[in-house]
């Protein structure tokens, strides 16, 4: 009997030469079922180069009054969940499966919110982790079996109409370790005030240092670390006198990793976070030398235990000819000293700069709520195509919706209602003379005749009783907000039950 | 035969484009008449001709590859050959699913397109470690033998490493050596077991005529004593067997002097200088066009070469011809070092028609000064030639120095025939 699995051949040989046709009957299911689960289970074939890794097991400590009932990476914008917008951005390059991390609690509603909103091709393998406090360089170390090929990690939270294979082709041209996606900040986005809060929260800076090419990262530091000085090593200085510095960009978190710095994670757990641990880890690492062992154990001393801490460049291991192609190759670099090839750094971090085009997280309030504003900017940059109004939306007359909004289905707006800037979620009920302005109202909210909202978010569930003013609030799930009421610059949240 | 067309290929073409169209569609239907008559003129020397740049074409489309943008304005000259505007991203039709171009060559040619792998002894290495990684990952089908299957899933690599750099003369005989091997792959192995004998030959070639005969034209540099102690060396660009050479040379206690002449755009003399600085040699560095001055310091010039054409030509880098004829004018014996694997089949007597065209942006760069030609695009009568290659004749070439010993230039058909016989035995 002979099975074909995955390209592979297998055969056997019934036990019992003659026809024994208990035997085969008992054995077909068997196989057939070994068949079914084999082909169902996911299986990265070793063609593939990059192995995608969402991130969606996030706190959201930052928007922390929104994620109370529900996890970071479902909560809407434009009426999609947070987490479809990377979603898309891989189906798009032609991934065809990818590893989600999410929460144990997170986990059921991530998938009602995927399915509900829209298809995904994607085929998606959902991974728990099973201790909350875990950091993001945790979880990669707990997932390591699943790992097979170089990481491609993208946060729930990015939305970008960047095209992968640019960043790609940077990381595949000088065989980075690290390659990592900086954009530079729009400006509107973080200076727009968060609904609920009384003041802005200042931005914090990432400090990078790039190479004369603008390619290379030699170090990176975000301000929270930085006192008043960012101190760089001499011999850093010494290999690369020309480092631009730059502090107007963002990392977003989309990193490209290499193989090998899983298994260094494994080694050395010590390093709990991608962003704030790995990463300037490894842009330090770029320019370690190896360990020397100068001392010898003395002939008359008994050595009874070495502390054998793995050195980072045993990981970062090379193809076999690699640095003979180097040698015989007549392409340095740099000019003007008399190092080799990369200065022979076997660890490169590189950073694509992304000039132009769309790229923002949506981890603060006020990001996101700035988000939702600008959606239908979002949908012409990453190609979406979504009516501004839902078909099935009934529109009473006199009423008027900008087009720069997003009403979902199922939603009805009564006469003499006025929406501009504004998303509009599932199954809401608007009143007669309404005013939402800036403002995003997620599913099933009820907007009694009257109300005025501007600039605000309006959480599901939520009933705005007559004629309230919410100018610059935040109203978390389930809330009621009464009568005549007038809110300004208030978090109207989900008090505890006693 | 071929030597024959490309030469006839070449005349008409300085005449005109016409009369070239003319010889090249005789060509094509003469061809369809006698079918077992090889082309005259092969594909890739066919960039002007309206009709086999179609059937390119849709032969990238079926195998799902990239059609770069041809370049806007050619030197009319050189209108026979490819030139491709500068891409923003070589890739970007590329999906990230499996099953497609093998990473490692998507890798690989973007190297190459970046010029970080650059020169011919790299390239060919880069190439055979690439195909060595695919064949470790590539499994038969079902139903399919691996002798036939395995050619048919390397021809659009080919066709892409192609389309990201021309190949160099000495890949191109890596990759036949490698399609022969696989097609006479005996179909009684087993997957497993053909391939370990195809990475193996892989192996063996890498080391025995890439890796062994560098050391082994080191020695017989070393054992003709053909650097001597007082020696003014002059070597052109930046060349691996060149730079070998002399490091070796100099480990072994000889004492002498380089002179290393350079020229724009690449600048690779830099490299060189840095390497042989840095083993210690003392070097001057001068520009080509201080050659003739050069020269009269200079006792011996080494050069290296792209590859070594039967009529006894070397095609090296553009300049080296100019170094051979300033050399033979002021009778300093011209020396080159070729491994065997780059000898090529064809003959030319100019540079004209078979050559690479760059990219002739890099040509607007002048260091400190203003770029004055950064705008060239916009003057209609203006346009940048920046060739890579071009051919030196035999009288000016004093010794060739293979692996085989020490052979005049117009030998290599002999050795072309031994290689021949030598691989019809195997």
């Amino acid at each position: 009997m002979r099975i074909e699995y995955n390209g592979e051949i297998l055969e056997f040989n019934s036990p019992v030469s003659g026809n024994s046709p208990v035997l085969e009957l008992l054995l077909t299911p068997c196989v057939t079922l070994y068949q079914f689960i084999c082909h169902n289970r996911s299986v990265f074939t070793v063609d593939m180069e990059f192995q995608p890794i969402i991130m969606a097991a996030g706190p959201g400590s930052r928007l922390a009054e929104l994620t109370s009932k529900c996890p970071k990476a479902a909560l809407l914008i434009g009426n999609r969940p947070m987490v479809w917008y990377p979603i898309n951005m891989l189906e798009k390059a032609g991934f065809e499966e990818a590893i989600i991390i999410v929460d144990m609690d997170g986990q059921a509603e991530i998938q009602r919110v995927l399915t509900e909103s829209c298809s995904v091709k994607l085929h998606l393998e959902y991974v728990t982790v099973s201790n909350t406090d875990d950091g993001t360089a945790d979880v990669l170390r707990e997932i390591k079996s699943k790992i097979k090929t170089d990481l491609l990690i993208i946060p729930c939270d990015l939305i970008t109409d960047i095209s992968l294979h640019n960043i790609a082709n940077l990381h595949r041209t000088h065989d980075a370790s690290l390659t990592m996606l900086l954009s530079s900040l729009p400006s509107q986005f973080y200076e727009s005030v968060a609904p609920g809060a009384r003041s802005k929260k200042p931005l914090e800076k990432d400090f990078f240092g790039f190479d004369e090419k603008r390619e290379r990262i030699l170090f990176t530091q975000s301000e929270a670390d930085v006192a008043e000085n960012i101190s760089v090593k001499k011999s850093i200085f010494k290999k690369h006198p020309y480092m631009c510095v730059k502090s107007g960009l963002t990392d977003c978190h989309l990193y490209l990793m290499k193989k090998w710095v899983v298994d260094y994670l494994v080694e050395n757990e010590s390093l709990a976070y991608i962003r704030t641990e790995l990463v300037p880890h490894l842009v330090r690492k770029q320019f370690s030398k190896t360990k020397v062992k100068d001392r010898l154990p003395q002939t008359n001393q008994s050595v009874i235990s070495e502390n054998q801490k793995m050195d980072i460049l045993k990981f970062s291991t090379e193809d076999e000819y690699a640095a003979d192609i180097r040698d015989l190759s007549s392409w340095n670099d740099h000019h003007g000293d008399m190092a080799d090839c990369y200065h022979g750094d076997k660890i490169r971090c590189y950073g694509y700069i992304q000039e132009g085009g769309l790229c923002l997280r949506t981890n603060t309030v006020s990001s996101y709520s700035e988000a939702n504003r600008q959606i239908q900017k979002i949908f012409t940059h990453t190609g979406i195509e979504t009516p501004h109004l839902h078909p099935s939306v009934v529109l009473q007359k006199k009423s008027q919706v900008g087009a720069d909004c997003v009403v979902a289905e199922g939603t009805e707006i009564g006469e003499k209602v006025s929406i501009k800037r504004s998303v509009i979620g599932r199954n809401c009920k608007i009143g007669d003379h309404v005013q939402i302005v800036n403002s995003t109202l997620l599913d099933n909210v009820i907007v009694e005749d009257g109300c005025d909202i501007k600039g605000s978010i309006i959480s599901r569930k939520s009933v705005i009783h007559q004629k309230c003013e919410i100018t610059n609030c935040l109203v978390g799930p389930g809330q009621q907000l009464n009568t005549m009421g007038k809110y300004k610059d208030e978090m109207i949240v989900y008090t505890v039950d006693i | 035969k071929k030597d024959a067309g490309s030469a006839s290929g070449g005349k008409p073409e300085a005449a005109g484009a016409n009369i070239k169209k003319e010889a090249s569609s005789k060509d094509l239907s003469a061809a369809s008449a006698v079918k077992k008559e090889p082309k005259r003129v092969p594909d890739h020397l066919k960039a002007d001709d309206a009709e086999t740049q179609k059937r390119i074409a849709k032969r990238l489309e079926k195998q799902r590859l990239p059609q770069r943008t041809v370049a806007q304005r050619k030197v009319r000259l050189f209108n026979h050959l490819h030139q491709y505007e500068r891409e923003v991203s070589l890739t970007g039709s590329f999906s990230f699913s499996s099953g497609g171009i093998h990473p490692v060559i998507i890798k690989l040619g973007l190297q190459y397109a970046e010029g970080v792998i650059c020169g011919s002894n790299a390239r060919c290495l880069a190439m055979l470690a690439a195909f060595k990684q695919v064949i470790q990952d590539y499994t038969t089908p079902p139903q399919k033998e691996l002798s036939r299957d395995l050619e048919a899933t390397i021809k659009p690599y080919i066709s892409f490493l192609n389309q990201c750099r021309l190949m160099s003369v000495s890949m191109g005989n890596a990759v036949k050596h490698l399609k022969h091997h696989i097609t006479h792959m005996p179909n009684n192995l087993k997957d497993h077991e053909a391939k370990k004998k195809l990475l193996e030959t892989i192996d063996s070639y890498i080391k025995e005529r890439i890796l062994l005969s560098a050391v082994a034209i080191s020695k017989y540099v070393q054992d003709e004593a053909k650097i001597k102690d007082g020696d003014v060396i002059l070597v052109y660009s930046c060349s691996s067997i060149v730079r070998k050479v002399l490091c070796d040379a100099w480990n072994q206690g000889k004492k002498f002097k380089v002179i290393v002449v350079d020229a724009r755009p690449k600048m690779e003399g830099k490299e060189m200088l840095r390497r042989l600085v840095r083993a210690g040699i003392p070097c001057s560095y001068f520009m080509i066009n201080a050659a003739s001055y050069a020269m009269q310091e200079a006792t011996k010039v080494m050069l290296g070469a792209h590859a070594l054409l039967a009529n006894g030509c070397v095609m090296s880098r553009v300049g080296t011809s100019q170094i051979a004829l300033i050399a033979k004018a002021c009778n300093v014996p011209v020396l080159v070092c070729c491994e065997t694997y780059k000898f090529c089949e064809r003959g030319q007597t100019d540079s004209f028609v078979y050559n690479e065209l760059g990219d002739p942006d890099d040509l607007v760069f002048i260091g400190n000064k203003t770029p004055y030609l950064n705008d060239w695009r916009d003057y209609n009568s203006l346009t940048l030639l920046n060739l890579v290659y071009d051919v030196t004749p035999p009288e000016f070439i004093s010794l060739v120095i293979t692996e085989l010993g020490l052979i005049p230039c117009t030998s290599v058909p002999v050795v072309l025939r031994m290689k021949q016989a030598e691989t019809n035995e195997t």
